[in-house]
């Protein structure tokens, strides 16, 4: 309980200030203020949201796209590593692709789209690989940085250790340039997550972009804002669920992770 | 038990090239250290020490001149040599048990092992620290985990490269006690670079005198005090007042002796 409240003390403006938001809307709204067929009043969007929620209608399409976001972040995400291993290790590549990547990185994923959907229809696999070419891109960025940064000092020692290049690789360069990666899969995942909004919104028959879609054009505003809110709170829950998995996999990471560690001592 | 070794250096020679402008750092250095023996190098800042243990343990090579181990071109195997950092260097992310490990050839550890990793967590003082990670430990504990990961494989030479310069004077004194108990147990040949001479008499058994840039051995100066030395007695004064002239003239001395 004081815990609660030692919380809020800190941060009750956060709250607040979104509630009175909120509350200013609901009174205008309410005294005609603005045209509720454009944009209804948060009592309504909520109740809309509950019965979208009940109805499964909600949790079916988010669904769809957070499974969606699931494979392509994966594939995404594998080859950034690989591919991003292999530039920063090896000279020649890195010449090689300099002008490639450097023309192919600076194009929306949205830009894709079109090109995806003649390429490989209109059904889960051009979704798929939209959301790869987002996620890919920020990985395979923050990879090539990290390794450049590898501390030499850490090289060193695993040559007076006398590792192979095996080990070199996989218990000095990789846990050290974590750090980094990580930063790069949070930009990803977020990433990955409009990718497939993109997606669904200009071709899918699923999905919450389908959803809004479908609303919009059967003139529901209110379910084409329960669509565009929900899209912004699954961010959040994805965005926490990696800080979470950060948290775990760097816990030795005393800059993410200050207080934890020094509490342990 | 191992067997140690006689370590030779024989016309060592480095140079570098700074845009096309040779520079030697190291002229002819010629030094045999016993087997079992201790043998500080100490030297102006910038002549070269360092370069010297980059050259034995393998992360440089020398321009001229080889490196022997019992009579033998040295091999670069951690058996045979390992060295201590100034910096620990210990990897943040792995436990003081697993960095000490990382010493170790293999990844799987026989019980052997497991005893012997035990073994050297004790002898480093460092027990209720296995599981520590390093960022949770002081500069001198964490050098101590580096200690133990360099011994681990048991190496017939054990260079330490300043290890203990970025320490502060107290922690610096308790270690050198410590390296000198390691050094008795571990029966390993030493080599110290240093820049703190009463660290070097204190350690060890001869004192080599480094000249300036490019640098080669100025002097040899053998400690024959009993051990434990005391830091304050006569003859380790008189030492390092021997050593303090290498450096400075007889009027820069800022102290004398009453006795």
């Amino acid at each position: 309980m004081k815990k609660i409240y030692l919380w809020f003390t800190e941060n009750y403006l956060s709250i607040i200030v979104p509630l009175i938001l909120l509350l200013i809307w609901e009174s205008c709204s309410r005294f005609n203020l603005i045209e509720t067929k454009f944009l209804p009043s948060p009592s309504w969007i909520i109740k809309e949201f509950f019965i979208l929620l009940s109805n499964g209608e909600l949790v079916r399409n988010l669904l769809i796209s957070i499974i969606r976001v699931a494979e392509g972040f994966f594939i995404g995400v594998s080859l950034g590593i690989i591919v991003g291993i292999q530039v920063a290790l090896n000279k020649n590549l890195q010449k090689s692709v300099r002008f490639i990547f450097g023309i192919l990185r600076p194009i929306p994923v949205i830009a894709w789209i079109p090109v995806l959907i003649l390429w490989l229809g209109i059904d889960e696999s051009s979704k798929i690989a939209a959301i790869s070419i987002g996620s890919f891109w920020s990985v395979l960025v923050s990879v090539v940085q990290a390794i450049r940064n590898v501390d030499k000092k850490y090289l060193e020692v695993a040559k007076v250790l006398r590792k192979d290049y095996k080990t070199t690789m996989l218990d000095v360069i990789l846990p050290s340039t974590l750090p980094e990666i990580f930063t790069g899969i949070r930009i990803g995942i977020d990433v990955a997550w409009r990718s497939v909004i993109a997606a669904e919104l200009i071709a899918a028959s699923a999905g919450i972009g389908y959803m809004i879609m479908y609303a919009r054009e059967l003139f529901q505003i209110d379910i084409v804002l329960v669509g565009v809110f929900s899209i912004g709170l699954t961010g959040i829950v994805i965005e926490e669920l990696v800080k979470m998995a950060e948290r775990h996999l760097l816990r030795w990471n005393t800059n993410i992770y200050q207080e934890e560690v020094t509490r342990k001592i | 038990m191992k067997n140690l070794e006689k370590l030779s250096l024989l016309n060592i020679s480095k140079s570098f090239f700074i845009k096309d402008k040779k520079i030697d750092v190291l002229n002819d250095v010629n030094l045999d250290v016993s087997p079992g023996e201790f043998v500080s190098i100490i030297g102006p800042s910038g002549c070269g020490k360092s370069t010297l243990l980059k050259l034995i343990i393998g992360l440089s090579s020398q321009t001229a001149g080889s490196i022997l181990l019992g009579g033998h071109e040295l091999q670069y195997s951690t058996h045979d040599i390992g060295i201590v950092f100034q910096e620990a260097r210990l990897f943040p992310w792995l436990s003081v048990y697993k960095n000490i490990t990382f010493g170790l050839e293999n990844k799987q550890l026989s019980k052997d092992d497991k005893n012997d990793v035990q073994k050297h967590i004790k002898l480093v003082g460092l027990e209720s620290f296995a599981d520590a990670y390093p960022s949770q430990l002081s500069g001198g504990m964490q050098q101590r985990v580096s200690i133990a990961r360099a011994l681990i494989s048991h190496p017939k030479v054990l260079l330490l490269d300043e290890p203990f310069g970025a320490l502060d004077a107290i922690t610096r004194i308790h270690m050198q006690q410590e390296i000198t108990r390691i050094w008795q147990t571990e029966k390993s040949t030493i080599l110290l670079v240093t820049h703190d001479i009463d660290e070097a008499i204190f350690l060890s058994d001869r004192v080599i005198v480094m000249s300036n840039r490019p640098a080669t051995i100025k002097k040899i100066i053998p400690v024959e005090l009993p051990r434990p030395r005391d830091r304050n007695g006569y003859d380790f004064l008189l030492l390092r007042k021997k050593i303090y002239k290498e450096f400075f003239d007889e009027i820069e001395i800022p102290f004398s002796f009453n006795i």
